[in-house]
């Protein structure tokens, strides 16, 4: 049994406006011990995903359809103290906007103390010794006197590390990272990712690693899930998405990245933006972007097809390919 | 140097920490120049300074010591109307746009106000510049009405980039302006800065850790370690050919973007050291895998290691002396 089941969840937004739908039937599992990475232009639905499933989705929004269990356990049916028992013990998460999620006027030691008391009786002492062994472990040197400072006073890439060692404070089995290590520099960056393989090495803990990084993704991550407008448009173990990408979009991400060895007068950007999730393209949901767009592309919404070895993908051009192969 | 827009010189910013009387060295003796319409990439470790740096140029914090010149002005010297028409040439973008937008005005009213204040324009000429700038950075034209909450992470930083154009500035301090887009976006707002920048004759400050993307923007390019610039070179011979150690270790940590070829990073061992208390001689010194004696005892200086062409600037002894150890 995989640790977490996400199947066709969608969750939407109930504004002035209309319908957002930011998530929009989002299926697939993960297991323990393994690093899933989700993918994804921004607006697709990533941080909305994973807000779901730590059951955080605040009004206007709402979990409207689908089913997730973890550990075997719906979590739609728990109640607000059963969830709170898990958040925080079984699974954390960090979240993309560590300046936000820190309270300002509480100092930082006494917030990691928090997340460390809130599921343990653990005397002062304890505590301390521990908030400070998290902060070394995230490389905030001299911890002793910094957990007496306030968020305002550590630069961004500090907050964003804090805020990781707030996630593993309890060692959880799921760890929800959004993010994690944006506003990181390449050699702290490979020390917070050590970390993060570290805990699901010792612990078989499982990571939803959210991204945009695909070096981050290509390093770390065994399998990926790529979004886009509130679905999965393609699915892959890694090393086969990076061979192998089918997916228009995918494609465009893969040939955006700028190049570290040669210089290039213009990236090439995959053209238009992401349209309004209360305005969903009828048929498939790329087609006014998509370079390869066909007829039936405006009419089908494709489903996802299984394409190749744990390799799915949601695009009309393969539809053949399975057949074939199926 | 030729037209310098900008020139900082031997720049401190030092912070108090409470209930003692200690101070954080943010910034150590910083000497930079930034010619008109070019790119300063700044890199360095997370918390070494460069937002700092950023914003004592802008003077949105005071500097403990040290000067910056605009066109020549000393900002220093500036106060009222005179600063604040300098200000209005100077705009930076944050690295958080969470934090920098106001929650309770609408796109409109966040890109309103500053042309209010800035540009004797009527107000459709501003209503139609909205319209424009929103088109500029990816957004639509009915996101207008709209409140920041209502956008992803990634938009956000769109509305920030769209606001910091309003009032047509010639210099922006670009403080982590991709970090919180994806790729695909990140590709389209790199590319949108470059053509404003070739279009209007901008000059950038970029500050950022994704080196793929300093590399792509940069003529320039400063490393920072712990509060001060240790190499400055061109974009091309920094990568080509670093000479610090610390910009060394740097490149051979970039991820590869080929689960194929996953290395072992190099890290760098060492005990990271307190901004409260610098290691005495060389910052690096604690990390450095070619550190001697000599380096716990003299503080390095900024030295030309460069040919005839371009200007290589690197603080270290052992370079300087011609003493780089083979690797
Ligand atoms: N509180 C909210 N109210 C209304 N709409 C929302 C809210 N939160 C998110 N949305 C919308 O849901 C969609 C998905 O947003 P989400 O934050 O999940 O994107 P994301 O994939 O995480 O993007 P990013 O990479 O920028 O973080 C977006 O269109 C966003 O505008
Ligand atoms: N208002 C403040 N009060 C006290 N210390 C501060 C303040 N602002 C910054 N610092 C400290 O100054 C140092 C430099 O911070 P700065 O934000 O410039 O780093 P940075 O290079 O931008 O890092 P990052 O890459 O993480 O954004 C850090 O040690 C930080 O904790
Ligand atoms: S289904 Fe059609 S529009 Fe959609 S990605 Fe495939 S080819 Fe493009
Ligand atoms: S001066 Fe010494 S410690 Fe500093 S970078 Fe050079 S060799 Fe390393
Ligand atoms: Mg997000
Ligand atoms: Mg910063």
């Amino acid at each position: 049994m995989p640790l977490l089941e996400v199947d066709g969840l969608k969750t939407h937004f109930f504004g002035k406006g209309g319908v957002t739908k930011a998530v929009d039937g989002v299926s697939f599992t993960l297991d323990r011990g393994e690093i899933l990475g989700i993918v994804g232009e921004s607006g697709s639905g990533k941080s909305v995903t994973s807000l779901s499933i730590m059951r955080l989705v605040d009004h206007p929004g709402r979990v409207v359809g689908g089913t997730m269990r973890f550990e075997g356990r719906d979590l739609l049916t728990l109640n607000r103290e059963e969830m709170r028992q898990l958040r925080g013990r079984r699974m954390s998460m960090i979240f993309q906007e560590p300046g936000t999620s820190m309270n300002p006027v509480l100092t930082v030691g006494f917030q990691i103390g928090e997340a460390i008391r809130s599921h343990e009786r653990v005397p002062a002492e304890e505590v301390r010794r521990r908030t400070i062994e998290l902060m070394d472990m995230v490389g905030i040197p001299d911890a002793k006197q910094r957990l007496r400072q306030y968020p305002h006073q550590f630069s961004g890439g500090m907050l964003q590390r804090l805020m990781i060692a707030m996630g593993l404070a309890l060692s959880p089995s799921l760890l929800i990272a959004d993010e994690p290590v944006t506003a990181l520099d390449v050699t702290i960056q490979a020390q917070i990712l050590d970390l993060l393989k570290q805990l699901r090495d010792t612990t078989d803990a499982a990571v939803l690693l959210i991204t945009h990084d695909m070096g981050v993704v290509a390093e770390t991550c065994d399998r990926v899930v790529v979004m886009y407008l509130g679905a999965i448009v393609e699915e892959a173990p890694v090393t086969e998405l990076f061979d192998n990408p089918k997916h228009p979009y995918t494609q465009g991400l893969l040939g955006s990245i700028p190049s570290i060895e040669e210089k290039v007068d213009w990236l090439q950007a995959i053209p238009g933006t992401i349209p309004n999730p209360t305005d969903i393209p009828s048929g498939c949901r790329f087609s006014n972007r998509c370079p390869k767009v066909m007829d039936v592309c405006h009419k089908i919404d494709p489903a996802l097809l299984t394409v190749g070895e744990e390799h799915r993908v949601a695009c009309h051009l393969y539809e053949e390919q399975e057949s074939r192969d199926g | 140097m030729a037209d310098p827009m900008l020139q900082v010189r031997r720049l401190v910013k030092q912070f108090p920490v409470e209930g003692t009387r200690d101070v954080v060295h943010a910034v150590t003796e910083v000497d930079l120049d930034i010619r008109r319409g070019e790119t300063v990439g700044l890199v360095g470790e997370s918390g070494c300074g460069k937002t700092t740096m950023g914003r004592l140029v802008l003077r949105l914090i005071e500097s403990t010591s040290g000067n910056v010149l605009f066109d020549g002005q000393d900002l220093s010297t500036l106060s009222g109307s005179a600063l604040r028409r300098v200000r209005s040439k100077m705009q930076i973008i944050f690295q958080n746009p969470f934090a920098s937008l106001n929650p309770r005005m609408s796109v409109d009213e966040i890109l309103m106000r500053p042309m209010r204040i800035h540009l004797r324009i009527n107000g459709s000429e501003r209503s139609q510049r909205v319209a424009e700038l929103l088109e500029k950075v990816g957004l639509r034209p009915e996101h207008r009405s709209r409140y920041p909450h209502e956008f992803s992470g990634g938009q956000r930083q769109r509305i920030a980039i769209a606001r910091a154009l309003a009032v047509e500035p010639q210099f922006l301090v670009l403080d982590e302006p991709t970090s919180a887009l994806d790729v695909s976006v990140q590709a389209q707002i790199l590319n949108l800065l470059k053509r404003l920048q070739r279009e209007m004759g901008l000059t950038y400050l970029f500050i950022s850790h994704d080196l793929s993307a300093v590399r792509h923007m940069s003529d320039r390019i400063a490393v920072m370690y712990l509060g001060k610039v240790v190499e400055l070179a061109d974009a091309e011979t920094l990568f080509e050919a670093p000479k610090h150690p610390y910009t060394r270790a740097l490149m051979s940590a970039i991820p590869v973007t080929n689960p194929r070829l996953r290395r072992e990073r190099v890290r760098l061992t060492g005990d990271i050291p307190s901004p409260i208390r610098l290691p005495s001689g060389c910052a690096f010194r604690t990390r450095c895998p070619w550190a001697e004696k000599r380096c716990a005892e003299q503080v390095p200086t900024l030295k030309d290691e460069g040919g005839q062409v371009s200007e290589h600037l690197v603080s270290c002894h052992l370079v300087a002396a011609g003493e780089e150890p083979r690797v």
